[in-house]
């Protein structure tokens, strides 16, 4: 017979637990939490609050330069697409053409050129060196026949951007305003040398403080010779523009007078 | 579902990105008057340096950054290309401290993201086209070490020249966008 329950547990021994009591250090924090940032692999950010260049819309050039790059088909090199020429394919019609829109935007099928008239003159050589490179690519053969007649389409280009210049320039009103920085002057001075610089002019309102305007000069370039007569006809021979009141205008002639210098 | 967020010391880190907690780092202290000229060059080019992983994640963008910077402070005559762009040469010539402070204030505006602000996007895709012609350099010339010493030394594609004939394709957009970003320095009181 077995011995009984009772007195098997007074045989055994009582004895404490061997184990260790918890430790008075203070749990360590691993390296992976308290330097997480180093390789979280996340973007890291500045929280700075606060904006130290502001109104860059009301800056031409900010304008210009924020534009998104494109590949320019004859120097083959990325660009703002405001720096560069847009072309349209135009599949409208029975025949395909190419054509130059006055104001680029994104619809239909686009290629960049660089935006010069004497490097197209010479450069463009056919259709195929310049059509938009995802209709070379592609098989369909009813893409190869597009037709280029180039002189007669740099001619309507100028035409029809002195024509849109010159009726546009007509319409901006004449009272003179106070000068803010980064206006725009249209002047025709035979005496500077350069399409487009910066001058310090005083304001006619506030004649004691100086400003910084961008200066357009329709000078010495032969198809803006018809233009020389409104900006004659204004007061002090200068038609003043701003941006927040005439950017397209701005742009259209800032992107004739880098196309023909 | 909620994910959760991390806050170490220096940076609280979101499932999308790591925000620095201490950007005094990156910005120049207010006693820049007080120090020599070395002392600033050297301050200022630390903290262009420091934002480094901060222009990018990718390893290349970050090359050309670092190259640009050394470019910038080592080898570039900006005095020289600053008279090539601008013909009327009374214009004013800024304080040279003020004109780096405001570039390194600009390329912290280029990649602060944390606000959703029409500014910071322009300075962003600005600067984005800069380092992009930088990148191209090397990458689009035959020999880039001729290109280098021919556009970014003696800027070659800036001397005035009777007619564009006597450019290539590449010099004539080259040209259009180093006028574009030199009067646009000249508006912003910048260095870029």
């Amino acid at each position: 017979m077995p011995i009984s329950e009772q007195l098997y547990k007074s045989i055994l021994l009582s004895r404490k637990s061997k184990r260790l009591p918890p430790s008075k250090v203070a749990a360590v924090a691993s390296p992976l939490l308290t330097n997480f940032e180093k390789w979280s692999g996340k973007k890291i950010r500045l929280n700075l609050g606060k904006v130290e260049f502001e109104n860059l819309s009301e800056n031409l050039f900010a304008q210009v330069l924020s534009s998104p790059n494109r590949l320019d088909r004859i120097s083959r090199l990325k660009m703002p697409s405001d720096l560069l020429l847009q072309m349209k394919l135009d599949l409208s019609e029975c025949s395909k053409s190419l054509k130059l829109p006055l104001h680029s935007d994104k619809s239909g099928k686009n290629s960049y050129v660089v935006n010069s008239l004497a490097m197209l003159k010479s450069k463009i050589k056919s259709a195929a060196s310049v059509l938009p490179l995802h209709i070379l690519a592609s098989n369909n053969a009813n893409m190869k026949g597009v037709a280029l007649n180039r002189d007669k389409l740099l001619r309507d280009y100028q035409d029809s951007m002195t024509e849109t210049i010159a009726s546009q320039l007509n319409r901006v009103s004449r009272v003179p305003k106070s000068v803010n920085q980064n206006d725009i002057f249209v002047v025709y001075d035979d005496k500077a040398t350069s399409a487009i610089e910066l001058r310090e002019v005083t304001d006619p309102t506030n004649s004691k403080t100086s400003t910084q305007v961008i200066v357009f000069n329709f000078a010495h370039l032969a198809p803006l010779q018809p233009l020389k007569q409104i900006i004659d006809s204004t007061t002090d021979k200068r038609i003043h523009l701003s941006m927040a009141s005439n950017q397209e205008l701005i742009k259209l002639i800032f992107k004739y007078l880098s196309f023909l210098t | 579902m909620q994910l959760p967020i991390i806050n170490t010391t220096k940076a609280v880190i979101s499932s999308v990105q790591t925000v620095l907690k201490q950007p005094g780092r990156f910005i120049l202290s207010c006693d820049v008057s007080e120090q020599s000229d070395a002392e600033f060059i050297r301050s200022s080019y630390r903290r262009f340096m420091r934002l480094r992983p901060l222009v990018s994640q990718r390893l290349n963008v970050k090359h050309v950054y670092t190259n640009y910077i050394a470019y910038k402070y080592r080898y570039e005559d900006y005095e020289a290309k600053r008279a090539l762009v601008l013909t009327n040469r009374h214009l004013l010539k800024h304080d040279w401290r003020l004109v780096v402070a405001n570039s390194l204030k600009f390329v912290i505006q280029s990649v602060d993201e944390t606000h959703n602000n029409q500014d910071v996007a322009m300075a962003h895709r600005i600067f984005k086209s800069i380092l992009s012609w930088q990148y191209q350099l090397r990458r689009s010339w035959k020999s880039p070490g001729e290109a280098y010493t021919a556009y970014m030394l003696s800027f070659k594609h800036l001397r005035t020249i009777s007619s564009t004939n006597e450019l290539t394709e590449k010099e004539v957009t080259l040209r259009l966008f180093d006028q574009c970003v030199v009067f646009l320095n000249e508006t912003l009181k910048t260095r870029l």
